[in-house]
Formats: C-alpha cells, structure tokens, sequence
C-alpha cells in the first residue's frame, strides 16, 4: 500500500523513499500545486533542521565517558573464563594450574585439531589463498584517510561512493582508515577526496605512490 | 536518515565486545549527535541531555550484545536514549510526559503557501524559536519524523501511541510552526513600518 502524501513528503525530505515510493510521491506533486508547497516546506524545514543540528557538538559528553571508561579500567578486573577453568583445574588436579599454562594447553589442542581436518581434507593446492590476497592488493592502490571530527556519516559514504573506495581497515588510534581504490590514477581519487573538504589527512599507499 | 549500515554496526559491536577502544570512539562520532539532538528536542535539559548521551553509549560499551538487531541501530539507540532521559527526569520529580489533547487545539487549518515556503527558508533563528514553543511531545514527533525520517508507525512504536495519534500531532506542530513563523515575520515588518 502507498502511504499517504504526508508522509512520503516526510520520508523524502530524509532519504527514505524507495523507487515506487518516490514515483508516487512525483505524482502527487505533479497533480496538485498545492501539495507541492506543502512539499516545499517540508524541504525548507528539514533543511532547517540540518543546518541547527550540524552546529551541535560532534561528541556531546565525550569528556565524561572517557572518564567513566578509565574508572571503569581502574576497577578490579572480574576473573576471566581461563582463570574460573585454571581453579577449577587446580582444585581437581591437586597442584597450582595457572591461566597462562590453561591458555597454551588451549593453542596445542587448537593446532591439533586443524591439523586433523587439514589432513581430512587433503588440503594440497594452496593457490586460490596465495592468489587472491596479493591480486588484490596489487591492482588496486589505497589511501589513508583520515576524516574532520564533525563529519556525518554520509558525506563520508559519497566521498568514497565517488571515488569507488573501500574501507578496509581502520580507524587506527589517531582515526585513520586505509582505503582500498579502484580508481585507475589514485591521485585522481586523492585530490577529489581532498576538493571535498571533510578530511585532515588523504595519503597515498601501495601501487601509484 | 537511518543512519549506520548494519555490516558497520555489526562490525563495530563486535570489535566493542572485545573490548576495542578505537571501535568505541568511531561508533560515538557516529552516533552521539544524533542521539543529542533527539534529546535536546525533546527534553530541552542542556544540562542532563549530554550525560545521558554518554550514559547511553556507555551502555552500549558494556552491553554490546543487548542490540539483537530487530529494529535499526540508530532506532534502537533513540530507545534507550529515550528511556534513560526519561528515568532521569522521574527521579528528579519533573512531568516525564505531557498529557496532549489535540482536540483542544486552537488552530486554523489552511493550505500552506508560498509565503509559509519563504518564510521557513528566511528565517533560521525564528525556527528554533517556534520550535521551543510547541510541547515536546510534539518536538519528539517532528524530530522523529522529519530528521531521523521514521515513519508514523515507527515513532507510535517508539511513544506508545497510535499511528494516527502521531500524524496528528505531526499536523498540528507542523501548523503551529507555520503560524508562529507567520506572527515573527509580521512581527518584524510592523516594527520596520512603524515611524521612529
């Protein structure tokens, strides 16, 4: 069913129409003036909107939290899974068994175990592994990208739409992101990136330094 | 505007339950305004609403796993933003809700026009100010419904209500916006008239 006028009008004003949604909206308008002021408005006031809530603090409350995350660092740590099992261990065997030993009789079961299934599997052609990684990262170049603070999430998708960009790693500490590119000249793809205005640092790596 | 796509959320939640530090930091750039916004609208405590935009992402930190993925993140988030503000303000005693009657509503209901168009457009601060006056339980539709792009039965899940119960509080805010956009603008061109 096509929702009512009033809130296509809404939903459009913020991006949420489907294709269906947004022809049904076209003619609405399109048969009656009237309805398109009411659209217009929608669009001014949602503009409004925007323009009060981009000048808001980028991170309310940061300060606090972080506080909040070093108290809660400081405090007594709860014992983990590997020390409630080296008590219990302990206690069954008779002797001190502690979370560090748990832990590499954990990895050596572990290794066994895929060593068993490696050899179910007769795994002795490795080339789509060694293949795919280097065929990757080998055509394509990559940039480092760091974004301003204040940025909103989708200026930060249609900067990489537009440069056909991928995230594939990152934020590091310092909030920079490694961006993989399929744009054939990455100082293209680096300066469009930078035209826009929302980043602190676009580098580029790999393959077109 | 849903916000976060859920690879992104799923992906940062899980690098959250390991305790990541860095996914914590980018999932609060990406949230906190938002949820500061919505709170600010409908709550109005500038004092209150920046500690419970921490609170709630806190609770994110330390519940990484309570988002099961039945709604979007970004409505989830609104939720718990939600209920937190409100526990706040019962126990200082404050009115959590405002009881609406949209019956007793003393409006003329005319076609928006062009001049409702430009006035919306010229006047920034006046926005802001019309927007303070309406009730905030009318501030949280409008906010919900024209920033964040929910629809009627999303924001009536969200207040409990039904949906039409929403569209008409949607309509009435939306028209005392339009009035008192109106009365600024007449306001301001009499005292440009009036001989000094």
């Amino acid at each position: 069913m096509i929702p009512s006028f009033e809130e296509l009008s809404r939903r459009s004003v913020s991006g949420e129409l489907s294709a269906p949604e947004r022809e049904a909206l076209e003619k609405y308008l399109r048969e009656d003036p009237r309805l398109r002021a009411e659209h217009d408005w929608d669009e001014a006031f949602h503009a409004k909107l925007d323009e009060k809530i981009g000048s808001m603090p980028a991170m309310p409350g940061w300060e606090r939290t972080q506080a909040a995350l070093r108290a809660q660092a400081e405090a007594p740590r709860p014992a983990g899974i590997l020390d409630r099992v080296s008590e219990r261990l302990s206690a069954w065997l008779g002797f001190p068994f502690n979370a560090q030993a748990v832990a590499a009789v954990l990895v050596v079961i572990q290794a066994g175990v895929i060593g068993v299934y490696a050899w179910q599997l007769h795994v002795t052609d490795y080339s789509d592994v060694r293949g795919s990684q280097p065929d990757a990262m080998g055509r394509a170049a990559s940039l480092r990208v760091s974004f301003k603070p204040d940025v909103r999430e989708a200026d930060m998708r249609n900067a990489l739409a537009e440069i056909d960009g991928e995230i594939v790693g990152g934020p590091g500490q310092l909030g920079v992101y490694l961006v993989r590119i399929k744009e054939s000249n990455p100082a293209t793809a680096a300066q469009r990136l930078r035209a826009r205005g929302i980043t602190v640092l676009v580098e580029i790596v790999g393959k077109g330094r | 505007m849903k916000g976060l796509a859920p690879a992104d959320v799923d992906s940062l939640l899980r690098r959250i339950a390991q305790r990541d530090q860095a996914a914590f930091r980018t999932l609060y750039e990406l949230s906190a305004r938002r949820v500061y916004a919505f709170l600010l609208h409908r709550f109005r405590q500038e004092s209150l609403v920046e500690e419970v935009v921490s609170d709630t992402l806190l609770h994110v930190w330390k519940n990484p796993d309570a988002f099961r993925g039945d709604s979007a993140f970004s409505t989830w988030l609104l939720g718990v933003a939600r209920n937190k503000m409100l526990e706040r303000v019962r126990h200082q005693n404050a009115r959590a809700t405002e009881e609406l009657d949209d019956a007793d509503e003393d409006l003329l209901v005319e076609d928006t026009t062009p001049e409702d168009v430009a006035a919306m457009r010229q006047r920034s601060e006046g926005v802001r100010e019309c927007l303070e006056l309406l009730p905030a339980e009318q501030r949280e539709c409008i906010h919900l419904a024209y920033y964040e792009g929910w629809t009627l039965e999303e924001i009536g899940a969200q207040m409990s209500l039904k949906k039409e119960t929403v569209g008409t509080r949607i309509f009435y805010a939306r028209k005392k916006i339009q009035a008192c956009l109106a009365a600024l603008l007449a306001r301001e061109r009499g005292q440009q008239g009036a001989p000094v």
